[in-house]
C-alpha cells in the first residue's frame, strides 16, 4: 500500500524534482543524485507526506538538498572550475533546424549559467515561478514566506539575472 | 508636490509591470518613462525576454535509472519490514557531505557475488574433510576447471573494481581471495586488474 503510493507519487514528481535540480546546480549528474536522495527522502516520510502537499514538500526538500550539495561542492577544493554540463534530454524534442536548435542551445546554457550565479533565495524563486509555473501563493507556502516577499524577491532575482546575461554579453 | 519619478522610480517598478501587476498609475509611468528614455525602454525589452526566455527553458525528464533504483530500494526496504527510519537516510557522498547514488543493481553486487562464490568454491575444495565422510576426491579436470572458475571470478572482480577505484577489488582479493589464490597456485601478482 505505502509503496504503491510512494510510486505515484514518484510517478507524478520525478521530472520536476529532477527539473528543478538540474536548472539549480546547472550539473546533470548532481542533479540526478538530489533527485535521488529526495525521492528516497520522500520514502522515508511516506507515512507522513500527505499527498496533497507532496508537491510543496518535495519543492522544499529539493531546494534544501540542492543548497546543501552547492555548500559541500564551493567547500570542496577544486583544481580547476568545471564547466556545466551539455543540456540534459527534453521531455519532448520538436523539430527544429539544426541552426535554430544551436541558437536556442547556446541561449538557454547562457540562461542557465546567470541563473547558477544568482543567489538563494532569489534562485529558488524564479525557478519555480518561471521555470516550474508555481503561483506566488505556491512560492509562499513553499518557501513559508509571505507573498509579498516571494513578489519581491522574485523581481530581484530577475533583475540579478539580467544583469549576470549582460555582464556575460560584455565579456563576450 | 510629489517628486519627479526618476530612472530608478522605473527600475522599481518594471518587474512588476512585466508581470501585469502594477497598479493602474505605476503602469502609466512605466509606460510614459520608456516611451521618453531609451534606456528604460530597452530595460523593459530585456525584463519581457527574459521571461520569455525563461519560460521557454524546458522541462526536463528525469533519468529512469534514478527513479528504478529508488523504487527498487523501497522495494527491498518494504520485503525488510518497511521504509528505514530516516535518521539513516543520508547516504555518503563519494566526495563527502552530498549523496551517492544507487544503481538499480547495486555496483559491487556482482562483484560481492563472485567473491561469494570463488570463497564458496575455495572453501568447498580446501576444507579438510573428516574421514568418515564418503565424498570422492577431485578429479585433475574438475580442479582445473574450478581452477579457471575462479579465475573468471577474480578478473570480474577486478573489472568492476577498476569501475569502483579498484580500492575495494583490492582489499578483498588481499583479504578474501588471496588465500585461495596461493591454494591454488595463482601468483599473488596476478591480481585481474
Amino acid at each position: 500500500m505505502m509503496l504503491h503510493r510512494f510510486r505515484d507519487l514518484v510517478e507524478e514528481h520525478q521530472h520536476r524534482v529532477f527539473t528543478f535540480a538540474y536548472y539549480y546546480l546547472g550539473r546533470r549528474e548532481e542533479a540526478e543524485d538530489v533527485t535521488q536522495e529526495v525521492l528516497l527522502r520522500l520514502w522515508r516520510h511516506i507515512e507522513s507526506v500527505e499527498p496533497d502537499s507532496a508537491g510543496a514538500w518535495l519543492a522544499r526538500v529539493t531546494r534544501n538538498a540542492c543548497y546543501d550539495l552547492l555548500r559541500s561542492r564551493r567547500s570542496r577544493k577544486r583544481l580547476f572550475r568545471q564547466g556545466l554540463d551539455g543540456p540534459a534530454e527534453r521531455v519532448a524534442d520538436g523539430a527544429a533546424d539544426t541552426e535554430a536548435v544551436a541558437r536556442g542551445q547556446e541561449a538557454r546554457q547562457q540562461i542557465e549559467r546567470a541563473l547558477a550565479e544568482v543567489a538563494e533565495p532569489y534562485r529558488t524563486i524564479v525557478i519555480l515561478r518561471e521555470l516550474q509555473g508555481y503561483k506566488y501563493q505556491e512560492i509562499s507556502d513553499t518557501m513559508e514566506m509571505p507573498l509579498n516577499t516571494v513578489k519581491t524577491y522574485l523581481h530581484r532575482g530577475r533583475r540579478m539575472l539580467r544583469e549576470q546575461l549582460t555582464e556575460a554579453e560584455s565579456y563576450a | 508636490m510629489p517628486e519627479p519619478r526618476t530612472c530608478s522610480q522605473f527600475q522599481e517598478l518594471v518587474e512588476s509591470f512585466v508581470d501585469g501587476e502594477s497598479a493602474a498609475a505605476e503602469a502609466d509611468f512605466v509606460r510614459a518613462h520608456a516611451a521618453a528614455c531609451a534606456t528604460c525602454r530597452e530595460e523593459l525589452v530585456r525584463a519581457r525576454e527574459l521571461v520569455r526566455e525563461l519560460r521557454r527553458l524546458p522541462p526536463l525528464s528525469c533519468p529512469p535509472r534514478v527513479t528504478a533504483a529508488v523504487l527498487a530500494r523501497a522495494a527491498a526496504e518494504v520485503g525488510e519490514g518497511g521504509p528505514a527510519p530516516a535518521a539513516a537516510r543520508r547516504i555518503p557522498h563519494r566526495f563527502g557531505g552530498g549523496w551517492r547514488r544507487l544503481s538499480a543493481a547495486p555496483a559491487w553486487g556482482p562483484a560481492l557475488a563472485a567473491a561469494a562464490a570463488a570463497a564458496f568454491l575455495s572453501a568447498a575444495l580446501l576444507i579438510p574433510r573428516p574421514a568418515t565422510s564418503p565424498t570422492p576426491a577431485m578429479t585433475a579436470a574438475e580442479l582445473a576447471e574450478a581452477q579457471q572458475e575462479i579465475k573468471l571470478a577474480f578478473a570480474y572482480i577486478g573489472r568492476v573494481g577498476r569501475q569502483a577505484g579498484g580500492r575495494v577489488a583490492d582489499e578483498m582479493v588481499d583479504q578474501v581471495l588471496a588465500p585461495t589464490r596461493q591454494a591454488f597456485g595463482l601468483p599473488p601478482e596476478g591480481r585481474a586488474r
